[in-house]
């Protein structure tokens, strides 16, 4: 006889055996037959619960009931395979119909991390036919801290009267703790890359400038793909039509024909995605049209038109009168292959003549243009230039116990300050002294009370009577008390951070200045070319920067609701991205490692799997279209909730008369102008908080005071101790928390990142702290019960 | 008239006798004061310890009133239904035991007033420990997150459980003749109820008063309050129609039940009455006692223990099976971990039971003395006794070795699988004796069957909570993490180590890469610590209870006739008819 092996197959995660083996299981069942009385009592026992075992095995796979065919299918999928971290997700979500029947309801997604639910989405109503129906959703960022813990979407299809069960799809989300980039390229499908070939799109990757990219190949090392770089390929049809779509991008690479067949309403999200800090690269060239001109003139600041303000000076970029794109005289007086634009928050690189991998991907320039668009720092930038790699600070972790994630999210108390901040002084929880004193009554009243009172009344039989009304009455006055602390009325305040466009000033400094070291000089003479064409288009750029008015790029509102009593609450919301970040907010960091078992030592954290999931909002339409989220309140219970747009809001900057266009960043060097843009300030908001922040100082200029913010790992007084010092220090620690990264993890090497909306609030942070030309100014207004946090970013030009 | 009679009804003398007794003695207020004390302070140092480590103070905490609110009522309505049980079963029970209740019967009480005044007599002092933590739940909701309407309804569910629970108890110790009998249904029944009419019991309608108002939660008090009602019905039937039913076996006469019907049904022409495995010897051969415990009795016959076996396998097949059957998220194998730990559950309930019973009982039913009479060394007395227990024990580790394999299979790529099996082993080998003897220990110090059980299952419980009490310290009321020595610590507690060694494989596989390469060899060593040590105390326990059996046993001193000498050796295979045959041998006892 044949050896037969059994082979387990999954299916469902589940290992089955082949129907073939029935013959097998007979001889078997014949054979222990024939030896059974052989056998002792207790071999029979085991015996028998083998043959128990085997039997209930092979009879799984009848068991295994395939689903019943079902007239609706959902297919969801991801429009890109790799997503990146932290970041929400573009789906494709298709409802496929086989019968000729009209369905009416919605579609309700929900979106389980292993057993916890995170998301529930549901659509608008729906009707479906024969052929389906297609549209496109934005997941809210999703947080995985185990990536081996399944992500699934769970769709059911609802109708008034019952529910069809649309199965399950896995998602693939990095965790939280890798750092997976995507570089968006737009390729018309129909156009074949040639394979092999280096394109600007695989010279464009992060982690070239990785001190540990030794350990991405190394199989060995848990360090492999912590940074990593992807690059997919999406068609110009696929790219979002709203700026806040594009929060699933790092980097947006949008090549000849690809441009080309941009829509204008494409164009507009991107600019104003770009301006809330995205990176961009572009390469124009032949016949557009003027809407792509325009994108063009906006994006290198140089075309106010069309934005309610006269054309101010020459375009950068027009169209020939056959329709191609010329390039300015300036743009191409410099001679250079590409130029770097700052775009408000954003980074811009413009690519004007075809580039050669084998020569143009190695040059210096290459590298700073790169390094440019990650936003490193500028001293990173530096070692770039010079060693080919950035300079990380703690190598010496490499030998410490635990898995290496040196670019993992740093902790944050962050999201703890803002809710402590929204919380509004009324509110206040009963304090420990009043329930000890209440309960220490209580403990009093209840035993040596009861013991001796009732005993000098010579009444101890009532003690069970008396006990029962004395803890009624504790009972029911530690309520009173707390409904006397707690209140009635309902709280909804609000901390904004309206974020300027950025501006660029000339320093006053050659760019071999006085504060250049050896080092600096030896790489501004590598760059020496590049600075000077730099120069060249930043000059332009500045030009045409101070005819603009001001206008906001972007504006992350965090609002915290706060009920004294259990309802739900709609929020109707359109155009943004909502995330619920009550849980980040309240919960120590801590909280989010759960104990796991003493086999394998880790230090990483893991997602809390068997929490109960309470009170999540439910997202009602599609975001970032219309939408409105449920949430469901309860009493006393504040939730904090962050909501992101992208471009301009008139009505917000309207908020404050600051002429933004007025202030001088080159004076801001010295005490005189300090006062100045103080005094500049106050003039339009008396009770306005100025802060200036540059390098690791900040400036409270009401106040008139400085604190010098140590580095992390620098001996003394930590941050928080000298913020302490100040008046009102919460606020100005908050907005120098949020808009100042310490330089550690990834903000060793970066000082900003592309905006994601989520509840990890690294994407707020706007200042290099390396770099001393710039300067971050940050006006504080406080109205009623929601702070205004006006913040413009302001770039140095050395000469 | 009618007045009167509602007077007299309401007199409840021996309610109010024991009250009265309570409350005059200072103990009841001591015991009130600690408790209270203990639980206040662990209570504030939960709600305020985590939030006070930050700058937010008592606001820091808000919003969080209705996890600890949960936490709290979930707490309590666990504490009734294990404890309350315990407590009541024993009420009339204990009466019928004593032969007390037909006196009781006599007198002018009426049966409703026996059976109200046997409830209260429990439920008061339950409800004294209750109604403590009623001002915590307030301070409870003071953190916001519930309704003043939740925390009513909270408060009103946890009265009426326990009043509920009392009631099942009454009912089962008036129908049981013997406090063991009614212990034992009381749990069973209760599992039965509370899983099938899930409507009628307090947990379940805590849950759904989340987001109802206060007099909707009332409306829906109907089902436990028609519950409570057939309950105290029960009980003041059967306090009189079963007063005095003679106990017996009632496991054993369910299997005598069975056997008689499958005796019949295999009684045919086709199977001709054939049976595969037949049970024993029917004499005891020269084991007497072990001959009794593997014969006689329900946790030792084999033909009975397989039943047991079967009833224990066939979840875990019906569990393995729906493995395969679609789920919107994919099979969970997590599922075959609970069920495991289920039947740790089960199978230490069930050791413990029989191992400290089989002394207890003897000294129960006053046969102990018969059998000290007995020319057996107590050693072997012990050992003899613990035969059925030893049965039981290899019984059960069948469905052990069924999940074992089951994940040794499912788990085919895993490279831990090899030492998961051995850990697993080594589990079952260490921690399923130890239980045994154990619980036979106490069974010998303790005298009574009831505290034998429960004293054992109460010293296993508080070691096995130690690590949860010394995390939630650390965490909660401290807010920091547990230090490395002491989860070193904790890691040598049997639960930690079941945990550990059963997501062994999961575990690998979420762990990063350098974790697994940096290895398992403190896990390793840890375990190797860990069933050392239970090794060595059971090997300990063993050795004190059968060095000290006799007087454990309580048996006086031998007689100098018996002092030195040894036993005659009764012939290795010969029957005992044969032996019966064999004159005396030479080293016989003669008495003087």
């Amino acid at each position: 006889m044949a050896e037969t092996k059994i082979q387990p197959r999954m299916e469902h995660g589940f290992p089955m055996i082949s129907p073939d083996l029935c013959l097998i299981r007979v001889s078997s069942v014949a054979a222990f037959l024939t030896c059974f009385h052989t056998l002792s009592t207790m071999r029979r026992i085991g015996l028998i619960s083998l043959i128990a075992l085997v039997l209930a095995i092979s009879g799984l796979p009848s068991v295994a009931a395939a689903p019943p065919p079902k007239p609706l299918k959902l297919v969801v999928k991801p429009i890109m395979t790799r997503a990146r971290s932290q970041s929400p997700q573009t789906l494709d979500v298709e409802i496929l119909c086989d019968s000729s029947e009209l369905f009416q309801g919605r579609l309700e997604l929900k979106v389980y991390l292993d057993k916890r639910l995170l998301h529930v989405i549901e659509s608008h109503d729906l009707a479906i036919t024969a052929g389906g129906q297609r549209f496109r959703i934005l997941l809210p960022p999703l947080v995985v801290r185990v990536e081996k813990n399944k992500l699934a979407i769970y769709g059911r299809f609802v109708m008034e009267k019952q529910a069809i069960e649309l199965g399950d799809f896995t998602l693939n989300v990095p965790a939280a703790w890798r750092r997976s980039f995507v570089v968006a390229v737009v390729h018309p499908q129909e156009l074949i890359l040639p394979p092999g070939k280096r394109g600007i799109a695989e010279s464009l990757n992060f982690e070239q400038f990785n001190p540990f990219s030794e350990l991405t190949f190394n199989a060995q090392a848990d360090a492999q793909h912590d940074l990593l770089t992807n690059a997919p390929r999406l068609t110009p049809e696929e790219l979002p039509v709203s700026a806040v779509g594009y929060t699933s991008f790092d980097l947006l690479l949008l090549e000849e024909e690809a441009f080309l067949r941009l829509r204008p309403k494409q164009l507009a999200a991107i600019v104003d995605w770009t301006a809330a800090g995205g990176s961009l690269v572009v390469t124009p060239s032949g016949e557009m049209s003027a809407d792509h001109v325009n994108f063009l003139n906006r994006l290198a600041g140089s075309n106010p038109e069309g934005e309610g303000g006269p054309r101010a000076g020459p375009a950068t970029y027009s169209l020939s009168d056959e329709g191609r794109l010329v390039i300015g005289e300036p743009m191409s007086a410099a001679g250079a292959k590409f130029v770097r634009h700052n775009c408000g928050l954003g980074r811009v690189l413009a690519i004007h003549e075809r580039l050669d991998p084998e020569v143009d991907f190695g040059t210096p320039e290459w590298k700073a243009a790169v390094a440019f668009l990650w936003k490193v720092r500028d001293t990173q930038t530096e070692q770039i230039l010079q060693k080919g790699m950035w300079n990380f600070p703690s190598q010496q972790r490499l030998n410490a116990p635990g898995a290496f994630r040196p670019y993992a999210p740093q902790q944050d108390e962050l999201p703890r300050n803002i809710r402590q901040l929204l919380l509004p002084e009324r509110i206040e929880g009963v304090p420990l002294w009043v329930v000890v004193i209440i309960l220490s009554l209580y403990l009093v009243v209840i035993a040596p009370g009861d013991y001796f009172l009732l005993g000098r009344l010579n009444c101890r039989k009532y003690t069970w009577v008396f006990f029962v009304l004395i803890s009624a009455a504790f009972t029911g006055s530690t309520v009173m008390i707390a409904n006397s602390y707690m209140g009635h009325a309902d709280y909804r305040t609000s901390l904004v951070f309206a974020d300027l466009a950025g501006c660029e000033y000339s320093t006053g400094e050659d760019s071999t200045g006085e504060d250049s070291t050896a080092d600096d000089s030896m790489a501004e003479g590598l760059t020496a070319d590049v600075s000077k064409r730099e120069g060249s288009n930043a000059d332009n750029a500045s030009a045409h920067d101070s005819d603009q008015r001001a206008k906001l790029a972007r504006v992350s509102r965090f609002e915290m609701l706060f009920t004294a009593t259990q309802r739900v609450v709609e929020i109707p919301a359109r155009n943004e991205l909502y995330v619920d970040i009550t849980d980040r907010a309240i919960q120590p960091e801590a909280s989010h490692r759960d104990r796991r078992p003493f086999a394998f030592a880790d230090d990483e954290e893991m997602d809390v799997t068997d929490a109960v999931a309470a009170d999540l909002p439910v997202y009602a339409g599609l975001m970032p279209g219309n939408f409105t989220i449920e949430q469901q309140m309860r009493q006393w219970s504040p939730r904090v909730n962050r909501r992101t747009t992208f471009g301009h809001d008139p009505d917000l900057l309207a908020a404050t008369a600051i002429d933004w266009k007025a202030l001088r960043p080159d004076e801001w060097k010295t005490p005189a102008g300090r006062k100045k843009l103080l005094e500049a300030v106050l003039a339009k908001e008396p009770a306005a908080r100025v802060l200036l922040f540059r390098g690791t100082s900040c400036y409270d200029l009401v106040n008139d005071g400085l604190i010098e913010i140590p580095r992390p790992g620098e001996p003394g007084v930590d941050a928080q101790t000298r913020f302490n010092s100040l008046r009102d220090s919460p606020i100005v620690s908050l907005v120098y928390s949020a808009s100042v990264r310490p330089d550690s993890g990834l903000f060793a090497v970066v000082s900003q990142i592309s905006p994601t909306g989520g509840e990890y609030l690294e994407d707020l942070a706007l200042l290099d702290s390396s770099d001393s030309a710039q300067w971050l100014l940050a006006v504080v207004v406080h109205r009623d019960n929601n702070w205004l946090v006006f913040r413009k970013l302001c770039r140095g030009r050395r000469q | 008239m009618i007045a009167d009679r509602i007077a007299r009804f309401c007199e409840l003398p021996l309610l109010a006798k024991e009250l009265n007794e309570q409350a005059a003695q200072r103990k009841t207020y001591v015991v009130r004061f600690v408790y209270a004390g203990i639980l206040f302070t662990a209570a504030c140092g939960m709600f305020y310890g985590s939030f006070l480590q930050g700058a937010a103070g008592s606001s820091g905490g808000l919003g969080q009133g209705r996890q600890m609110f949960e936490k709290l009522v979930g707490l309590q309505f666990l504490t009734i239904y294990l404890f309350l049980p315990a407590i009541s079963c024993g009420c009339l029970s204990i009466e019928k035991e004593r032969n007390t209740l037909g006196l009781l019967l006599i007198t002018t009480l009426t049966p409703w007033q026996i059976v109200l005044q046997k409830l209260l007599g429990r439920v008061v002092p339950m409800l004294t420990f209750v109604l403590l933590s009623f001002p915590l739940m307030a301070v409870a909701y003071s953190f916001g997150g519930i309704t003043a309407d939740y925390l009513w309804s909270g408060i009103v569910l946890l009265m009426l459980t326990c009043v509920e629970a009392a009631a099942l108890s009454v009912m089962c110790s008036a129908w049981y003749p013997t406090t063991v009998e009614a212990f034992i249904g009381n749990y069973v029944l209760f599992l039965v109820l509370f899983f099938t009419l899930r409507a009628g019991w307090g947990p379940w309608l805590f849950n759904q008063s989340s987001d109802a108002s206060f007099l909707q939660t009332l409306r829906s008090l109907w089902c436990p309050a028609a519950l409570t009602g057939i309950f105290l019905g029960g009980a003041r039937i059967f306090v009189e129609t079963r007063a005095f039913v003679p106990p017996k076996n009632v496991l054993l006469g369910l299997f005598q039940r069975l056997d008689r019907f499958f005796n019949n049904a295999n009684a045919n022409s086709v199977t001709r009455g054939i049976v595969l495995v037949k049970d024993g010897e029917p004499l005891p051969g020269l084991d007497p006692v072990a001959w009794r415990e593997t014969s006689k009795k329900s946790l030792g016959t084999f033909r009975y223990l397989f039943r047991i076996l079967v009833a224990l396998e066939l979840p875990l097949i019906a569990v393995c099976s729906s493995l395969s059957v679609w789920t919107p998220l994919g099979p969970d194998i997590s599922v075959v971990s609970r069920l495991l730990y289920v039947l740790w559950l089960l199978a230490a309930a069930m050791i413990i039971v029989h191992a400290g019973s089989v002394m207890a009982a003897e000294r129960t039913r006053q046969t102990l003395d018969v059998l000290l009479a007995t020319p057996l060394p107590g050693e072997q007395i012990l050992k003899q006794k613990l035969q059925g227990v030893r049965r039981l024990i290899r019984v059960l580790i069948v469905p052990f070795l069924t999940i074992f394999g089951f994940e040794l299979w499912w788990f085919l790529g895993s490279d831990y699988r090899g030492t998961y099996l051995v850990l697993s082993l080594l589990s079952i080998g260490v921690y399923l004796p130890l239980l045994a003897w154990l619980a036979l220990w106490m069974g010998l110090k303790v005298r009574s069957q009831m505290k034998a059980v429960l004293g054992t299952i109460a010293l296993v419980g508080g070691w096995l909570l130690v690590p949860r009490i010394v995390r939630g310290i650390f965490g909660d009321m401290l807010g920091t993490g547990v230090p490395v020595v002491i989860e070193g610590l904790l890691a040598l507690n049997p639960i930690e180590q079941i945990v550990g060694i059963e997501d062994l494989n999961t575990t690998a596989q979420l762990v990063s890469t350098k974790a697994r390469q940096q290895g398992y060899l403190p896990f390793l060593i840890l375990s190797g610590i860990n069933f050392a040590l239970y090794g060595l105390l059971w090997y300990i326990i063993r050795r004190r209870c059968l060095a000290r059996a006799d007087s454990l046993l309580g048996r006086l001193e031998p007689p100098d006739y018996l002092t030195g000498v040894r036993l005659p050796e009764p012939p290795a295979s010969s029957s005992v008819f044969e032996a019966d045959d064999d004159p005396a041998p030479a080293t016989a006892v003669a008495r003087p």
